[in-house]
Protein backbone atom coordinates (compact mmCIF):
# COMPACT_ATOMS: atom_id res chain seq x y z
CA UNK A 1 0.00 0.00 0.00
CA UNK A 2 1.43 3.38 -1.31
CA UNK A 3 1.81 6.06 1.54
CA UNK A 4 -0.26 9.44 0.80
CA UNK A 5 -0.02 12.92 1.96
CA UNK A 6 -2.24 13.44 4.72
CA UNK A 7 -5.06 15.48 3.84
CA UNK A 8 -6.42 18.35 5.74
CA UNK A 9 -8.01 16.56 9.07
CA UNK A 10 -10.76 17.79 11.67
CA UNK A 11 -9.70 15.37 13.84
CA UNK A 12 -8.32 12.17 13.58
CA UNK A 13 -10.75 9.82 12.66
CA UNK A 14 -12.89 12.16 10.92
CA UNK A 15 -11.91 13.10 6.73
CA UNK A 16 -13.28 15.90 5.59
CA UNK A 17 -13.69 14.31 2.21
CA UNK A 18 -17.38 14.74 2.42
CA UNK A 19 -17.71 18.65 3.21
CA UNK A 20 -14.77 19.33 0.88
CA UNK A 21 -16.78 17.22 -1.80
CA UNK A 22 -20.22 19.35 -1.25
CA UNK A 23 -18.00 22.76 -0.89
CA UNK A 24 -16.50 22.11 -4.56
CA UNK A 25 -20.24 21.70 -5.95
CA UNK A 26 -22.17 23.73 -7.43
CA UNK A 27 -23.10 26.35 -5.32
CA UNK A 28 -26.70 27.10 -4.43
CA UNK A 29 -28.09 23.77 -5.03
CA UNK A 30 -30.28 22.75 -2.44
CA UNK A 31 -30.31 19.84 -0.44
CA UNK A 32 -33.78 20.27 0.78
CA UNK A 33 -35.53 17.00 -0.18
CA UNK A 34 -39.74 17.22 -0.19
CA UNK A 35 -41.12 13.96 0.69
CA UNK A 36 -44.35 13.38 -1.25
CA UNK A 37 -47.26 12.63 1.37
CA UNK A 38 -49.89 11.98 -0.83
CA UNK A 39 -49.72 8.16 -0.70
CA UNK A 40 -49.58 8.55 3.45
CA UNK A 41 -52.69 10.59 3.57
CA UNK A 42 -54.37 8.14 0.91
CA UNK A 43 -53.60 5.55 3.21
CA UNK A 44 -54.44 7.19 6.06
CA UNK A 45 -58.01 8.52 4.95
CA UNK A 46 -58.62 4.62 3.82
CA UNK A 47 -58.08 3.60 7.32
CA UNK A 48 -59.72 5.84 8.98
CA UNK A 49 -62.91 5.09 6.77
CA UNK A 50 -62.29 1.14 7.42
CA UNK A 51 -61.98 1.95 11.59
CA UNK A 52 -64.47 4.08 11.30
CA UNK A 53 -66.85 1.25 9.55
CA UNK A 54 -66.15 -1.34 12.19
CA UNK A 55 -66.32 0.92 14.70
CA UNK A 56 -68.83 -0.57 17.80
CA UNK A 57 -70.16 2.40 20.35
CA UNK A 58 -71.09 -0.54 22.92
CA UNK A 59 -67.63 -1.31 23.16
CA UNK A 60 -66.30 -4.45 24.62
CA UNK A 61 -68.54 -6.20 26.84
CA UNK A 62 -66.70 -9.81 26.83
CA UNK A 63 -63.72 -10.64 27.43
CA UNK A 64 -62.66 -13.60 25.56
CA UNK A 65 -60.48 -16.38 27.52
CA UNK A 66 -58.07 -17.74 25.81
CA UNK A 67 -59.28 -21.95 27.40
CA UNK A 68 -63.06 -20.99 26.78
CA UNK A 69 -64.28 -21.52 23.26
CA UNK A 70 -67.72 -20.25 22.72
CA UNK A 71 -70.08 -22.27 20.51
CA UNK A 72 -71.23 -20.86 17.10
CA UNK A 73 -74.90 -20.04 16.10
CA UNK A 74 -76.06 -18.42 12.90
CA UNK A 75 -79.14 -16.50 14.29
CA UNK A 76 -78.23 -14.02 16.56
CA UNK A 77 -78.53 -10.81 18.10
CA UNK A 78 -76.53 -7.88 18.99
CA UNK A 79 -75.47 -7.91 23.07
CA UNK A 80 -75.93 -5.52 25.30
CA UNK A 81 -73.70 -4.89 28.74
CA UNK A 82 -75.26 -6.75 31.72
CA UNK A 83 -73.41 -8.50 34.44
CA UNK A 84 -71.46 -12.08 32.72
CA UNK A 85 -71.50 -15.53 34.29
CA UNK A 86 -68.46 -17.00 32.72
CA UNK A 87 -68.72 -21.39 33.04
CA UNK A 88 -65.55 -22.94 31.41
CA UNK A 89 -61.90 -24.18 32.64
CA UNK A 90 -63.83 -26.04 35.54
CA UNK A 91 -65.00 -23.05 37.19
CA UNK A 92 -68.03 -20.68 37.42
CA UNK A 93 -67.05 -16.84 37.50
CA UNK A 94 -69.23 -13.94 37.95
CA UNK A 95 -67.71 -10.63 37.60
CA UNK A 96 -64.05 -12.34 37.80
CA UNK A 97 -64.94 -14.01 41.60
CA UNK A 98 -65.19 -17.78 41.08
CA UNK A 99 -68.21 -19.32 43.07
CA UNK A 100 -67.51 -22.78 42.76
CA UNK A 101 -66.12 -25.40 40.88
CA UNK A 102 -67.86 -26.83 38.01
CA UNK A 103 -67.35 -30.68 38.86
CA UNK A 104 -69.09 -29.58 42.60
CA UNK A 105 -71.63 -27.84 41.02
CA UNK A 106 -72.47 -30.52 38.76
CA UNK A 107 -72.77 -33.17 41.84
CA UNK A 108 -74.56 -31.30 44.12
CA UNK A 109 -77.95 -32.44 44.67
CA UNK A 110 -79.25 -28.43 45.27
CA UNK A 111 -79.77 -26.58 41.77
CA UNK A 112 -79.33 -23.55 43.56
CA UNK A 113 -75.96 -22.41 43.83
CA UNK A 114 -75.13 -20.57 46.54
CA UNK A 115 -72.53 -18.40 46.31
CA UNK A 116 -73.55 -17.35 42.93
CA UNK A 117 -77.12 -16.57 44.18
CA UNK A 118 -75.94 -13.86 46.98
CA UNK A 119 -73.53 -11.93 44.45
CA UNK A 120 -76.31 -11.58 42.08
CA UNK A 121 -78.59 -10.42 44.77
CA UNK A 122 -75.92 -8.24 45.39
CA UNK A 123 -75.62 -7.08 41.97
CA UNK A 124 -79.16 -6.65 41.91
CA UNK A 125 -79.18 -4.20 44.41
CA UNK A 126 -76.62 -2.23 43.61
CA UNK A 127 -78.49 -1.71 40.32
CA UNK A 128 -81.34 -0.63 42.04
CA UNK A 129 -79.37 1.47 44.37
CA UNK A 130 -77.54 3.56 41.68
CA UNK A 131 -80.41 3.47 38.94
CA UNK A 132 -84.08 3.96 41.34
CA UNK A 133 -85.64 5.54 38.49
CA UNK A 134 -84.66 2.64 36.10
CA UNK A 135 -86.91 -0.79 36.30
CA UNK A 136 -84.41 -3.81 36.15
CA UNK A 137 -84.48 -5.37 33.12
CA UNK A 138 -83.19 -8.57 34.52
CA UNK A 139 -80.56 -9.35 32.02
CA UNK A 140 -77.17 -11.47 32.48
CA UNK A 141 -75.14 -13.18 29.93
CA UNK A 142 -73.78 -16.53 30.02
CA UNK A 143 -70.54 -17.29 28.43
CA UNK A 144 -70.41 -20.69 28.13
CA UNK A 145 -67.70 -23.00 27.18
CA UNK A 146 -68.94 -25.23 23.88
CA UNK A 147 -68.56 -28.45 26.05
CA UNK A 148 -69.84 -27.61 29.21
CA UNK A 149 -72.35 -30.35 30.37
CA UNK A 150 -76.43 -29.08 30.65
CA UNK A 151 -75.81 -30.12 34.12
CA UNK A 152 -74.42 -27.43 34.79
CA UNK A 153 -75.52 -24.86 32.75
CA UNK A 154 -79.85 -25.21 34.16
CA UNK A 155 -78.35 -24.93 37.68
CA UNK A 156 -76.72 -21.89 36.83
CA UNK A 157 -80.38 -20.83 34.84
CA UNK A 158 -81.74 -21.52 37.83
CA UNK A 159 -80.28 -19.47 40.27
CA UNK A 160 -80.39 -16.27 37.94
CA UNK A 161 -84.37 -17.11 37.64
CA UNK A 162 -85.08 -17.40 41.03
CA UNK A 163 -82.50 -14.31 41.98
CA UNK A 164 -84.45 -11.99 39.48
CA UNK A 165 -82.45 -12.61 36.03
CA UNK A 166 -85.15 -13.51 33.84
CA UNK A 167 -83.25 -12.87 31.04
CA UNK A 168 -80.86 -14.65 29.80
CA UNK A 169 -78.60 -14.02 26.72
CA UNK A 170 -76.16 -16.77 25.86
CA UNK A 171 -73.17 -15.51 24.42
CA UNK A 172 -72.29 -16.87 21.20
CA UNK A 173 -69.75 -16.71 18.34
CA UNK A 174 -71.40 -15.67 15.07
CA UNK A 175 -71.01 -16.93 11.98
CA UNK A 176 -71.65 -16.37 8.28
CA UNK A 177 -75.13 -16.71 6.61
CA UNK A 178 -77.55 -15.28 8.96
CA UNK A 179 -80.66 -16.96 7.49
CA UNK A 180 -78.84 -20.15 7.23
CA UNK A 181 -79.48 -23.42 9.30
CA UNK A 182 -76.34 -25.08 10.40
CA UNK A 183 -74.99 -26.97 8.24
CA UNK A 184 -73.61 -30.54 9.04
CA UNK A 185 -70.36 -29.35 9.47
CA UNK A 186 -71.77 -26.57 11.52
CA UNK A 187 -73.38 -29.62 13.81
CA UNK A 188 -70.05 -31.90 13.61
CA UNK A 189 -68.48 -29.00 15.66
CA UNK A 190 -70.77 -29.85 19.00
CA UNK B 1 -44.75 18.55 -0.31
CA UNK B 2 -48.22 19.35 -1.67
CA UNK B 3 -47.84 22.78 -3.82
CA UNK B 4 -50.93 24.24 -5.88
CA UNK B 5 -49.36 26.26 -8.92
CA UNK B 6 -50.89 28.73 -11.00
CA UNK B 7 -49.81 29.03 -14.32
CA UNK B 8 -48.79 32.04 -15.58
CA UNK B 9 -48.22 32.99 -12.32
CA UNK B 10 -44.61 34.33 -12.57
CA UNK B 11 -45.65 36.16 -16.13
CA UNK B 12 -48.01 38.72 -14.82
CA UNK B 13 -45.00 40.82 -13.79
CA UNK B 14 -45.44 40.54 -10.34
CA UNK B 15 -42.06 38.90 -8.37
CA UNK B 16 -44.32 37.22 -5.77
CA UNK B 17 -44.82 33.72 -6.68
CA UNK B 18 -48.64 32.79 -7.04
CA UNK B 19 -47.89 29.19 -5.94
CA UNK B 20 -49.23 28.11 -2.61
CA UNK B 21 -47.71 25.17 -0.46
CA UNK B 22 -50.56 23.38 1.41
CA UNK B 23 -49.45 23.07 4.92
CA UNK B 24 -50.21 19.00 5.03
CA UNK B 25 -48.86 19.20 8.92
CA UNK B 26 -51.99 19.49 11.00
CA UNK B 27 -53.96 16.92 8.91
CA UNK B 28 -51.86 14.51 9.04
CA UNK B 29 -51.54 15.06 13.03
CA UNK B 30 -55.09 14.80 13.05
CA UNK B 31 -55.29 11.66 11.04
CA UNK B 32 -52.50 10.03 13.27
CA UNK B 33 -54.38 10.84 16.41
CA UNK B 34 -57.87 9.75 14.74
CA UNK B 35 -56.30 6.31 13.98
CA UNK B 36 -54.42 5.62 17.27
CA UNK B 37 -57.85 5.91 19.02
CA UNK B 38 -60.08 3.92 16.44
CA UNK B 39 -57.19 1.26 17.16
CA UNK B 40 -57.54 1.30 20.56
CA UNK B 41 -61.04 1.38 20.49
CA UNK B 42 -61.66 -1.25 17.75
CA UNK B 43 -63.44 -4.43 18.58
CA UNK B 44 -61.93 -7.06 16.62
CA UNK B 45 -64.07 -10.38 18.15
CA UNK B 46 -68.02 -9.86 17.39
CA UNK B 47 -69.62 -11.69 19.94
CA UNK B 48 -73.47 -12.59 19.33
CA UNK B 49 -76.25 -13.64 21.96
CA UNK B 50 -79.50 -15.87 21.63
CA UNK B 51 -82.30 -14.76 24.33
CA UNK B 52 -83.89 -17.06 26.34
CA UNK B 53 -85.95 -17.56 29.66
CA UNK B 54 -86.29 -19.94 31.70
CA UNK B 55 -89.76 -22.26 31.92
CA UNK B 56 -90.79 -25.17 34.29
CA UNK B 57 -90.20 -23.24 37.57
CA UNK B 58 -91.95 -23.91 40.66
CA UNK B 59 -95.50 -25.68 40.68
CA UNK B 60 -97.69 -26.52 37.53
CA UNK B 61 -100.10 -23.89 37.62
CA UNK B 62 -103.91 -25.14 36.40
CA UNK B 63 -104.26 -24.70 32.43
CA UNK B 64 -107.15 -22.53 31.37
CA UNK B 65 -109.33 -23.95 28.37
CA UNK B 66 -107.78 -21.50 26.46
CA UNK B 67 -103.87 -22.77 26.93
CA UNK B 68 -105.45 -26.28 26.53
CA UNK B 69 -106.00 -25.63 22.79
CA UNK B 70 -102.20 -24.29 22.31
CA UNK B 71 -99.74 -26.27 21.29
CA UNK B 72 -96.92 -27.03 23.89
CA UNK B 73 -94.32 -27.51 21.61
CA UNK B 74 -91.17 -28.84 23.15
CA UNK B 75 -87.84 -30.22 21.92
CA UNK B 76 -86.37 -32.78 24.09
CA UNK B 77 -82.37 -33.42 23.30
CA UNK B 78 -81.24 -36.97 24.44
CA UNK B 79 -77.92 -38.89 23.40
CA UNK B 80 -80.11 -40.66 21.06
CA UNK B 81 -81.21 -37.77 19.44
CA UNK B 82 -84.24 -34.91 19.13
CA UNK B 83 -87.76 -35.94 20.29
CA UNK B 84 -90.74 -33.09 19.11
CA UNK B 85 -93.88 -33.04 21.20
CA UNK B 86 -96.52 -31.05 21.40
CA UNK B 87 -99.32 -31.25 24.41
CA UNK B 88 -96.81 -34.12 25.60
CA UNK B 89 -98.23 -36.33 22.30
CA UNK B 90 -94.54 -37.22 19.89
CA UNK B 91 -94.83 -35.51 16.99
CA UNK B 92 -91.76 -37.35 15.82
CA UNK B 93 -88.61 -38.95 17.16
CA UNK B 94 -85.45 -38.03 15.57
CA UNK B 95 -82.76 -40.05 15.78
CA UNK B 96 -78.90 -38.80 15.30
CA UNK B 97 -77.79 -39.75 11.43
CA UNK B 98 -74.08 -41.05 11.70
CA UNK B 99 -73.97 -40.70 15.70
CA UNK B 100 -74.53 -36.71 14.36
CA UNK B 101 -77.94 -34.58 15.77
CA UNK B 102 -79.88 -34.35 12.08
CA UNK B 103 -80.40 -30.79 12.77
CA UNK B 104 -82.07 -30.53 9.33
CA UNK B 105 -84.63 -32.98 9.98
CA UNK B 106 -85.52 -31.05 13.17
CA UNK B 107 -85.52 -27.68 11.09
CA UNK B 108 -87.89 -29.48 8.26
CA UNK B 109 -90.19 -30.78 11.06
CA UNK B 110 -90.15 -27.42 12.48
CA UNK B 111 -91.20 -25.58 9.67
CA UNK B 112 -93.88 -27.92 9.66
CA UNK B 113 -95.00 -27.29 12.66
CA UNK B 114 -94.51 -23.73 11.94
CA UNK B 115 -96.91 -24.34 8.98
CA UNK B 116 -100.05 -25.83 10.83
CA UNK B 117 -99.85 -23.02 13.34
CA UNK B 118 -98.36 -19.43 11.93
CA UNK B 119 -99.41 -17.39 14.59
CA UNK B 120 -96.72 -19.69 17.28
CA UNK B 121 -93.53 -18.78 18.14
CA UNK B 122 -92.68 -20.07 21.72
CA UNK B 123 -90.80 -23.22 21.98
CA UNK B 124 -89.65 -25.26 24.87
CA UNK B 125 -86.11 -26.89 24.48
CA UNK B 126 -84.49 -28.82 27.28
CA UNK B 127 -81.98 -31.24 27.32
CA UNK B 128 -80.56 -34.13 29.49
CA UNK B 129 -77.96 -33.27 32.23
CA UNK B 130 -74.92 -34.79 29.82
CA UNK B 131 -75.91 -33.00 26.62
CA UNK B 132 -73.14 -30.43 25.70
CA UNK B 133 -73.81 -26.54 25.36
CA UNK B 134 -72.64 -26.58 21.47
CA UNK B 135 -75.59 -29.12 20.67
CA UNK B 136 -78.03 -26.79 22.77
CA UNK B 137 -77.06 -23.78 21.20
CA UNK B 138 -77.07 -25.71 17.76
CA UNK B 139 -80.87 -26.96 18.56
CA UNK B 140 -81.78 -23.12 19.54
CA UNK B 141 -80.31 -21.79 16.35
CA UNK B 142 -82.92 -23.98 13.96
CA UNK B 143 -85.36 -23.05 16.24
CA UNK B 144 -84.94 -19.60 15.75
CA UNK B 145 -83.76 -20.31 11.82
CA UNK B 146 -87.78 -21.79 11.97
CA UNK B 147 -89.44 -18.67 13.69
CA UNK B 148 -89.50 -19.85 16.77
CA UNK B 149 -87.73 -17.20 18.21
CA UNK B 150 -89.47 -17.45 21.92
CA UNK B 151 -87.46 -19.74 23.72
CA UNK B 152 -87.67 -21.60 27.03
CA UNK B 153 -85.19 -23.58 28.49
CA UNK B 154 -86.59 -25.87 30.90
CA UNK B 155 -84.39 -28.45 33.31
CA UNK B 156 -86.22 -30.83 33.49
CA UNK B 157 -87.77 -32.99 31.10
Amino acid sequence: MPIKKPGPRLATQIPLKFAKKNVEKKAGRSYDVSLNLTPMIDMFVVLVIFLLMTFSTSGEILFIQKDIELPKATHTEQLEQAPVIIIGAGQVVIEGQSVGRMDDIAEDENFEIPDLSERLTNLKKNFQQLHPNQDFSGKIIIQGGKEIPFRVLKKVMYTCTTVGYLNINFAVLPTGGGSQQPSGEAASEG
Amino acid sequence: MASVSAPGGRSTGGKKALNVELNLVPFIDLLTCLICFLLMAAVWIQIGKISVTQSGQGAPTEQTPEDRTKLNLVVTITPQGFLLTGNGQTIADILKKDNQYDFERLGAKLKEVHGQYPEKNDIVVTSEDSIQYQDLINTMDVCLANEFPNISVSGTI
